[in-house]
C-alpha cells in the first residue's frame, strides 16, 4: 500500500468516525427526551442524572392519555381531545390549501397569470413575522366572530400554508411536459379536464410531497393556536405548554412523553419527504 | 392560448382558478396589513372604549415613541444578534457536514435523513427538549461538572446572562439541517468533471473550494442566509415555552416583545408601528431574496 492510499484511507477513517460522533451528538437531545418519557418520577431529578431509566415504565404516556387524580388534574385532563383537534384542523387545513394550490398553481404555471406580481404577493405572507400580522387579524376576526373557533384557526392555517401550497405545487407542474397538454387540447378537453386527467396523475408525487409538508407546519404551528383560539381549540402544542406552566415545570416524565408523542407524526412524514424538505422551505427556490 | 380562453365570453378560467387564492390572501394578509398601518396611526386601544376607527389620529406620533423605548430597540438588536449566531454556527456545522456526507460514506442513506430530524420537530417540543436537558438536574450540567472536575449547577433559565444560551442553542438546533441541506444539494450539483479537471491541473483542496465551489454556491447560500435570517424574525415559540423573555427582560425578541405589548398590555397602536416597522425590514430582506431566486432561476 503506498503512502497516499494510506493517507486516504485515515483521512476516510476519520471522518466517518467525526461524521457519526456529530451524527450521535446531534440526536442527544431527541435520545434525551426519549429516555426521560420512561423513567419514574423519582428519577426525573435525581442528581446525577440516569441516562437510562433503571426501571423503565409507560406510566409518564399513561398519564397523558388518560391524566390522573393527582395535583395536576386541574389543569390536565388528556391529550386525546388536543391530539383529534390537532389532526382535524390540520387535515382539513391542509386539504382544502392543497385544492385551492393546485388551482391557483395550475393558473399561475399553465397561463402565466399576473406575472410575477402575483407570485410576489402570494410568497410575502410567509415572509412576514406572525405575530406582527396577529393583532389586526385578532381584531378582525373579533369582528367576524371567528375566536376560538375551529374553523377560524383553520382559514388562518390555510391562508399562512398557502403560500408554500401554491409555489411547491407550481414548481412540480413546471416539469409536466407541453406535449401532454397540447395533445389534450387537441382532443377537445376543457381546461378543468386537462388538469384533473393529465396533469394531476402527472404530478401525484409532487402533489403527496406537497401534502405531507403542509401537514407538517399544520401540526408543528403555535403561535396562532395561542393567540386566536387557546381557549376554544386545544391543539396538541398548546396541551404542551400547558403542561409545561405553573407548578408542572419539574414535570419532566409526563412533559417528555407528550413532546415524544407530539413530535412523532410529523417525523414521519418528515422522513417520508426528507428529500423534498429543502424545497419546500425555501419556496421552491432550490430545484428539486 | 389567450384566444381560446377569451373566446367564451365569460370570466377566464385561469383567472377562476386563480381567484380562491387571492381571496384568502386578501382576507388575511392585505386587510390586516391595512389594519396595521390604520392602527399605527392612530391612538387606539381596546381598553379605551372606543371604536377603532374612530379613535384619535396621531400620524407618526406611536413610530417615535417605540424607536425611543429602549426596550424594543434591544430586542430588535438581540434579535439581529441571536440569528447572526445562529447562521454563523449553522453555516460551519451544515458545511461541514454536507462536505463529508458528499464523499463516499458509509450508511449514507441512514444518516441524512436522521440528521434533518429536528427541522420536523414542532419548535415547542423543541422547547420543551432544552428544558429538559438543560434543567439544574440535567445531563448539561452534569457533562460541564465531569470536564471541570467541580460541581456545577447553573440555572440556566433565571440567569440573567446564561438564559439567552439554551434559547440560541435551540434555534441552532432547529434549524442547521436546512442550511445543510441547502448546501448540500448545491454541493451535489457541483459537477464532478470540473473537479476532475481542476484536480489533473494540479489544484489544491484549498483553490479547489475557493476557486470552483464557492463561486458556484453563492446564489444558493445567499438563498439560505435570506431565508434563514426570515424565519430568526420569528423566534417566537421557544422563547415563550423557556424564559418568558425573562429574567427580566433579558430574552426578548421581537417577536415576544410585540406578543407582550399587544396581548398582555392591550397596546395595539404602539405594537402596530412596532410591526411595520419589522415588515418593513422583512420586505426589504425579502426583496434581497427574490432577486437572489430570480438570478438563480436564470
Amino acid at each position: 500500500m503506498s503512502d497516499s492510499m494510506m493517507k486516504y484511507n485515515v483521512r476516510k477513517g476519520l471522518a466517518h468516525i467525526f461524521l457519526y460522533a456529530v451524527t450521535a451528538s446531534l440526536l442527544f437531545p431527541l435520545f434525551w427526551m426519549l429516555m426521560t418519557s420512561f423513567k419514574s418520577p423519582n428519577e426525573w431529578v435525581t442528581y446525577p442524572p440516569t441516562w437510562i431509566p433503571t426501571e423503565p415504565t409507560i406510566s409518564n404516556y399513561r398519564f397523558i392519555f388518560f391524566g390522573s387524580a393527582g395535583r395536576f388534574a386541574r389543569t390536565y385532563s388528556s391529550a386525546v381531545i388536543p391530539y383529534l383537534n390537532t389532526a382535524f384542523v390540520a387535515v382539513t387545513s391542509t386539504l382544502v390549501a392543497i385544492v385551492i394550490g393546485v388551482l391557483g398553481s395550475y393558473s399561475l404555471s399553465r397561463f402565466k397569470t399576473g406575472g410575477s406580481l402575483t407570485l410576489l404577493s402570494i410568497i410575502m405572507p410567509r415572509m412576514f413575522p406572525p405575530m406582527a400580522m396577529i393583532i389586526p387579524l385578532m381584531i378582525f376576526f373579533q369582528l367576524i366572530r371567528a375566536i376560538d373557533t375551529y374553523w377560524g384557526l383553520i382559514i388562518v392555517y390555510i391562508g399562512f400554508t398557502l403560500p408554500y401550497s401554491v409555489l411547491m405545487l407550481k414548481g412540480f407542474m413546471d416539469g409536466v411536459p407541453k406535449e401532454f397538454t397540447e395533445a389534450a387540447m387537441l382532443d377537445g378537453l376543457s381546461e378543468w379536464q386537462i388538469l384533473y386527467k393529465i396533469w394531476l396523475p402527472i404530478i401525484k408525487n409532487g402533489l403527496m410531497t406537497t401534502t405531507l409538508f403542509l401537514l407538517i407546519l399544520n401540526w408543528t404551528e403555535y403561535t396562532f393556536a395561542l393567540t386566536l383560539s387557546s381557549r376554544g381549540v386545544e391543539t396538541i402544542t398548546l396541551t404542551l405548554a400547558k403542561l409545561f406552566s405553573n407548578e408542572a415545570g419539574t414535570y419532566y416524565g409526563p412533559q417528555s412523553a407528550l413532546g415524544i408523542l407530539a413530535a412523532i407524526p410529523t417525523i414521519i412524514f418528515g422522513i417520508f419527504i426528507h428529500k423534498h424538505l429543502a424545497y419546500g422551505f425555501t419556496f421552491g427556490a432550490l430545484k428539486r | 392560448m389567450s384566444e381560446r380562453i377569451k373566446r367564451k365570453g365569460k370570466i377566464p378560467v385561469n383567472i377562476i382558478m386563480l381567484l380562491p387564492t387571492n381571496i384568502i390572501i386578501l382576507f388575511l394578509i392585505i386587510i390586516p396589513t391595512i389594519l396595521v398601518i390604520w392602527f399605527s396611526l392612530v391612538n387606539f386601544q381596546p381598553t379605551f372604549g372606543i371604536n377603532f376607527w374612530q379613535s384619535k389620529f396621531v400620524f407618526l406620533d406611536n413610530y417615535f415613541k417605540i424607536l425611543m423605548d429602549d426596550e424594543f430597540v434591544k430586542a430588535v438588536i438581540r434579535t439581529v444578534y441571536i440569528s447572526l449566531i445562529c447562521l454563523g454556527v449553522e453555516f460551519t456545522i451544515g458545511l461541514l457536514i454536507a462536505s463529508i456526507l458528499t464523499g463516499n460514506i458509509h450508511g449514507k442513506k441512514i444518516l441524512y435523513p436522521l440528521l434533518i430530524i429536528p427541522i420536523m420537530i414542532p419548535p415547542i417540543v423543541i422547547g420543551n427538549n432544552f428544558w429538559l436537558i438543560f434543567s439544574a438536574n440535567g445531563p448539561v450540567n452534569q457533562i460541564i461538572s465531569i470536564i471541570l472536575n467541580t460541581e456545577f449547577k447553573a440555572s440556566w433559565f433565571s440567569h440573567p446572562k446564561y438564559a439567552i444560551i439554551p434559547i440560541i442553542l435551540s434555534e441552532i438546533w432547529h434549524w442547521y439541517p436546512l442550511t445543510f441541506l441547502i448546501l448540500f444539494s448545491g454541493l451535489v450539483n457541483i459537477s464532478t468533471s470540473e473537479i476532475r479537471a481542476a484536480k489533473i491541473l494540479g489544484a489544491t483542496e484549498w483553490q479547489l473550494s475557493w476557486r470552483i465551489k464557492f463561486p458556484k454556491l453563492k446564489g444558493i447560500i445567499t438563498i439560505a442566509l435570506v431565508i434563514r435570517m426570515m424565519e430568526a424574525l420569528k423566534v417566537f415559540d421557544v422563547v415563550h415555552l423557556l424564559t418568558h423573555g425573562g429574567p427580566g427582560t433579558r430574552t426578548q425578541t421581537i417577536s415576544f416583545y410585540l406578543f407582550k405589548y399587544g396581548f398582555k398590555y392591550s397596546r395595539i397602536s404602539y405594537v402596530s408601528a412596532g410591526a411595520w416597522i419589522i415588515l418593513f425590514i422583512s420586505l426589504l430582506g425579502f426583496s434581497l431574496a427574490l432577486r437572489s431566486v430570480l438570478v438563480e432561476r436564470k
